[in-house]
Order: structure tokens, then sequence, then C-alpha cells
């Protein structure tokens, strides 16, 4: 190969329209990106991310530069204090550029938020929780509603909303 | 810790843009009782993804199950089990299980490969033999807290050649003398066995 063996830069354009600067040993652990790297860097090219906004690409950028081994140590803070539409973004870019490990650790945080809600949640907690939004008919909502209310937390509400045939 | 900043109604995210494996994982952390209790209620995206048999491979009893009485318990993990469609490989059981529930697992999950049984009064001798006789592909067994004998670890040897791994503990039983025919059951029978852990076993050393 003729590449030198400089670090090269590879340009990303976010969706929020900022130009990013990503050292190639960061760029190579986007799984998406790693095949192109020689062609964008040879043709001075910027690659686009229409689902990745900067302040989301600068969290993946942090993750994608720590040492494999420190990674857990050192971004557990970022991303156990991260609010769930945070976390949503991460899921997004993680997904978007395939970077599996990061994948891994944000659902993993995910799945822990639900579980420290601390009580057995209802959907609606487990929504607010993570940011989640329901896109049941009305009527579906209300019925899950009205079988919450009438059976309480503990009954096998879902048991029942299911087999009443109201969703599929 | 920063309490997360309020989020208007329109900064929620239509997470059915996910990839359907990224939502699964989240999925599968969460454990069947949380799973069947709120996950699959929240959206159509994990709805659809609750009721497919792939997300129930592995089928975990254990979160916040103590708020359950035995019988939803039970009825809950019966509604597991038969949503894996027999893809069922690994399944964690405790204090609520029944001869009746492990036979269902049993009759349904051919390909069942790892087992855990802790604190189950309900599962006798002839619940784990029977069990046993149809869970050809058996690999781990780790059994907690229960007065099994050796007609039940020899039926298991037999009927599960592919058993590498058995854990064992009967620490809460009240068994004072020395008794080593529990390891000798093991060793009859089980022959791929990589590892064992015996706890409150009253080997002896000639039985070692």
């Amino acid at each position: 190969m003729s590449s030198s063996k400089k670090s090269r830069i590879v340009k990303f354009k976010t969706s929020d329209d900022k130009t990013f600067e990503v050292e190639e040993a960061v760029a190579v652990q986007f799984e998406t990106i790693k095949s192109m790297i020689d062609y964008v860097c040879a043709n001075d090219c910027t690659i686009p991310l229409p689902n990745v906004n900067a302040k989301t690409l600068a969290m993946v950028v942090e993750w994608c530069k720590k040492h494999a081994d420190e990674r857990d140590q050192l971004m557990e803070v970022d991303v156990d204090e991260a609010p769930g539409a945070v976390l949503y973004d991460l899921l997004v870019a993680a997904t978007y550029l395939r970077v599996e490990d990061l994948i891994h650790r944000v659902s993993q945080r995910v799945s822990k938020m639900v579980i420290e809600i601390g009580k057995l949640p209802e959907e609606e907690d487990v929504r607010k929780t993570i940011n989640i939004k329901s896109d049941f008919p009305p009527q579906v909502e209300e019925e899950l509603r009205k079988l919450r209310r009438t059976l309480g937390p503990l009954s096998d509400v879902l048991v029942l909303f299911v087999s009443s045939g109201l969703l599929e | 810790m920063h309490p997360p900043p309020p989020e208007s109604p329109d900064e929620f995210h239509d997470w059915l843009e996910l990839p359907r494996d990224v939502t699964a994982s989240i999925l599968v952390r969460l454990g069947a009782i949380h799973i069947l209790k709120s996950a699959q209620t929240v959206c159509s995206s994990w709805h659809n993804l609750c009721k497919e048999p792939p997300t129930w491979h592995t089928i975990d009893m254990r979160n916040s199950g103590w708020q359950e009485t035995f019988p939803k318990l039970q009825k809950m993990c019966q509604d597991a089990v038969d949503r894996s469609c027999g893809l069922l490989v690994d399944i964690n059981v405790e204090y609520f299980g029944t001869n009746e529930l492990l036979m269902h697992i049993a009759d349904t999950s051919p390909k069942l490969k790892r087992l855990w049984v802790v604190h189950c009064c309900g599962i006798s001798d002839e619940g784990l033999s029977q069990a046993a006789a149809k869970l050809p592909l058996l690999e781990e067994l780790s059994i907690s807290y229960y007065p099994l004998t050796k007609k039940a670890l020899k039926a298991v040897g037999r009927c599960c050649p592919r058993l590498k791994s058995l854990k064992f503990n009967t620490q809460t039983q009240k068994r004072y003398e020395e008794y080593d025919e529990e390891a000798l059951a093991i060793v009859e029978n089980m022959s791929e066995l990589r590892h064992l852990q015996l706890v409150g076993n009253r080997l002896t050393n000639d039985g070692l």
C-alpha cells in the first residue's frame, strides 16, 4: 500500500451540518466506514452521517479512543448518567457505524434502567424512563389503561390484554 | 448523579428505527418477567419482538419474581416456554418450579442445553428423572437447595449423555452421616462430565 505511516484523518459531516475530523485509528473501528477509508482519504471526501448529530458522534469517538481494556471504566460515568434520549442517539449512531462493543454497552445500560425502576414497571414507566414513544392505536392504549386500573399492577394484565385480540 | 433534563413530548424517539437485533439485545437482558409484565406493551416493535421465538432462547425468571405468587410465576414461565416454540436453550427456574412445569419444559424444549433449578421444593426425584428422559441435549445442570437423591442423578446421567457440567448444592439437607453413593452415581453415569461442583455433600475420603 502506498499510504503513508502518518495517521490520516477521515472527515464526517453530521446531521446538524458540522464537519468532524476523526483520526484513522478511531475511524477503522467503525465497521461501516473501515473499507472505504483509503478511497475517502485519497479523494479528500467527507462522509455524510445523516442520522448522527455532532454531540453523539463526539461521544462515539471518545468511546473508540479509549483502549478496549479501559473502556468500561472510562465510559461508565458517561453512559450511566445519560438519559434515555442520549442512549437512543448513541444506539442509532453505534448501529449505523457498526461499533459492536458500544451497541452492547448501551443496550446493557438501557435494560438496566428498566430493571432499576424498582417495582415491576408498567409500560408507561418504561416509556418515560428510556424515552420510548408508544405507537399503539389510541383504542389499544385506552384498553390497556382500563385493564391496568381494574386488575391492578400485579395481575395478569398482559395475558388478558393480548388474548383480548386488540393486539395482533 | 444528575437528574435527566425534562423532556418535551416531541423529544421522544421512535424506537422502531433501531434494527431488530439491537432491540432484541435490550429485551433479552430484561429477563422473562419484565418482558411479560411490561416490555411487550411498550410499543409495537417491542411487542412484535416479544412474540418471536428467538427472543425466548434464554428464559431468565429471576428479576423481581418475588412480587408475584407462585401460580402466576408458573403461568408466566409456561407462557415464556410456549413462546420459544421449541427453541429454548437455557432456562433458570427459582422457587416456584414444580414437576408439572418441569415436564412442560421438557416436553416442549428438545434443544434445552442448560437448566438451573434453585430452591424448588415442588420438584421431586421422579419429576427430574422423567424430565431428563426428554432432554438428550442437556449439557449443564445446576440444582441447589434441593434434596435430590442418587436415583435422579443416575437417571440424568443415563438420559443426558452430553452433560458436561453438574452443580449440586444440598446445603440445607439435615443429613450428617457420611455418604458416598451420590458421588458414585455421578462417576458411574456421567462420563462426559468436565465440571462438577458438590456443596454440602457428605462425601468421605474413601468415596473420593
